[in-house]
């Protein structure tokens, strides 16, 4: 089973780029792949061609709780999607997802992981509670990555 | 006398937000607006006190679909205010650059804004359902676009290669080869694609517009040329003041455009096919007849057309542009800055995109004037509009809703350029009726 850690984010944009840095303390893993890459749909749709399993990682905008971490299991049509009229501007993730399964390309577990951020500034550096937050981010990921490959080898 | 008014608050698949009214009196539509509340950027505002340099990255973030253009007419017009000519393989690699863009922006227009309105589909997930193979080409045309903005401008997305006098890095001629290689299957299927939305239903709908663009004596233009009309303007990019005007509207924080002395007129894809067509590529001008556009096309709906037959053209471009590179000497020329006004079009998906800056002797810019494509076409969408909505006037509301977002919709609005989307309100508020 392959799977695909994605980390979506631009780091140029402070705590946009939570996900590139927590793609940096991931252990490498056989049969694990790390991408990262932008929210762009061709882009985030090639980076998990191939996958039966892909973790993404993103930013969260600001709801009052920087560093909050939400854990989203995305399942077919669950996703709250944006209004079918918008625009390519606001293509988002969850479209991205939609489209990928109206074209039979979505890989089967696709697990969200969205951390709160509270600067989307230009420039480099983490804000101080989304910097704290990396390292629980870190092992929940790790965990998730184990239970995907226990899984794997119980059905094995 | 009855009294019907329709509402719908987000006119869909544009880029930006806006709104569109109508007010039909008796069975005659008497009014069309689009409106648009996008507040202003004052992007020109802010480029007062920059450096000439910082005009391209600056003016690349007004729009994340066209970045390229921005930056194509800020260089030309820095080039032109201090005299700077630049290298045969830079002008190359720009040309290749625009045709990245071109791919990009025309392919998530056709595919996933406009294709859906011709068969009833809300957007392209529910298109994707019943036409995926279609969906898939349409993703795999802008990715190959993709692929020749990031090798080129360094990122698919507001690249960050471009500066004045050509470039920081310039690609090896390996680097290109890979690119060819992976262009050409791409290319293939757009034939296949113009054919199928040549079979789509067309509204009958013909318009005598005043087609604006560049007009080159060789090729078919991006970064240079004369501006010229279909009916008789034939000037240079830095009289483009003295024969067009921009003015206010209330209902729109975009300024309109106008040609002096005439009126509305329209510029993108029509009006360079209608202007250029003869520098199509063989295989482009057969599959324009193949679809059915033979000299110009002037029915805006089959826009979709045109813009199928710029993809294909793109890519014929972009191949033969990579054949014939050469590594240059340098990325870039050297630039002497120099007090002067610069001047530049060039051929943004969308349209005509014309930039004019006043640099001091600093090479700081004093003023900078932008006017972009959806801005000239504001009027012509609306003429358009009234003309829509008064022939399929008897059709129920929501089906006139529909034809008045696609008529829209034909011209690729990108109202975030222009200030920056869409609520279609109807009024049909009978004369006399309270």
């Amino acid at each position: 089973m392959t799977i695909k850690v994605i980390g979506i984010g631009n780091r140029f944009r402070r705590d946009d780029g939570a996900a590139v840095v927590a793609l940096r303390h991931l252990k490498p893993r056989t049969g694990v792949d790390m991408i990262s890459t932008s929210a762009e749909p061709t882009n985030l749709m090639t980076a998990w061609e191939g996958a039966e399993a892909a973790i993404l990682i993103d930013a969260a905008a600001p709801a009052g709780a920087p560093g909050r971490i939400s854990r989203i299991v995305a399942g077919r049509g669950s996703l709250p999607t944006e209004s079918p009229v918008a625009s390519t501007h606001a293509f988002g993730l969850a479209k991205t997802i939609d489209l990928a399964e109206a074209l039979g390309d979505r890989p089967e577990n696709i697990i969200i992981y969205a951390i709160e951020g509270a600067n989307f500034d230009h420039g480099e550096g983490l804000s101080l509670p989304v910097e704290n937050a990396i390292s629980i981010l870190v092992r929940k990921i790790e965990a998730e990555i184990e239970k995907m490959t226990e899984k794997v080898k119980s059905h094995a | 006398m009855a009294t019907k008014t329709i509402k719908v608050d987000y006119l869909a698949r544009v880029e930006g937000e806006g709104a569109l009214s109508l007010k039909i009196r008796d069975g005659v539509v008497t009014d069309a607006k689009l409106k648009i509340f996008e507040p202003p950027r004052f992007f020109e505002s802010f480029l007062r006190g920059r450096n000439f340099a910082e005009a391209p990255d600056i003016t690349a973030r007004i729009c994340g679909i066209c970045p390229v253009a921005y930056q194509m007419s800020a260089v030309h017009a820095m080039e032109n205010a201090f005299g700077t000519r630049i290298t045969d393989p830079i002008r190359g690699l720009r040309r290749l650059l625009y045709c990245g863009e071109w791919i990009e922006s025309h392919a998530l227009h056709v595919f996933m804004l406009h294709a859906p309105d011709f068969l009833g589909f809300n957007d392209a997930v529910e298109m994707a359902r019943a036409h995926g193979d279609v969906v898939k080409t349409g993703l795999a045309i802008k990715k190959a676009g993709n692929a020749i903005v990031s090798l080129i401008g360094g990122r698919e997305i507001h690249p960050i290669n471009v500066r004045v006098g050509g470039f920081y890095k310039a690609p090896s001629k390996k680097e290109l080869r890979a690119l060819a290689d992976t262009l050409k299957p791409v290319r293939d299927s757009v034939e296949g694609a113009l054919k199928w939305v040549a079979g789509f239903p067309f509204p009958d709908f013909e318009v005598d517009y005043e087609m604006v663009g560049l007009r080159h004596d060789r090729e078919y233009p991006f970064n240079e040329g004369q501006i010229v009309s279909t009916k008789g303007i034939d000037i240079p990019p830095t009289q483009f003041e003295t024969h067009f005007i921009e003015y206010q509207e209330p209902h729109s924080t975009a300024l309109h455009s106008m040609i002096k002395g005439s009126g509305a007129y329209l510029v993108g894809p029509m009006a360079r096919f209608a202007l250029n067509n003869r520098h199509l590529t063989p295989m482009a001008q057969e599959a324009a007849k193949g679809a059915g556009l033979m000299g110009q096309c002037t029915n805006p709906f089959k826009s979709i057309l045109v813009r199928l037959v710029e993809i294909l053209f793109a890519f014929e471009e972009a191949l033969r542009l990579v054949e014939a590179y050469e590594e240059p000497d340098s990325p870039a020329v050297d630039v002497h800055p120099q007090a002067g006004i610069g001047y530049a079009a060039t051929e943004a998906p969308r349209g005509l995109l014309y930039h004019r800056y006043e640099i001091d002797r600093n090479g700081d810019i004093t003023v900078a004037k932008i006017i972009p494509p959806t801005s000239q076409n504001q009027k012509i969408i609306e003429d358009d509009l009234k003309g829509v909505a008064q022939k399929y006037v008897t059709l129920p509301d929501d089906q006139l809703k529909w034809r008045c977002e696609q008529s829209i919709r034909n011209y690729d609005p990108c109202i975030s350029c222009a200030a920056h989307f869409l609520k279609l309100d109807v009024d049909r508020h009978a004369r006399g009726a309270s």
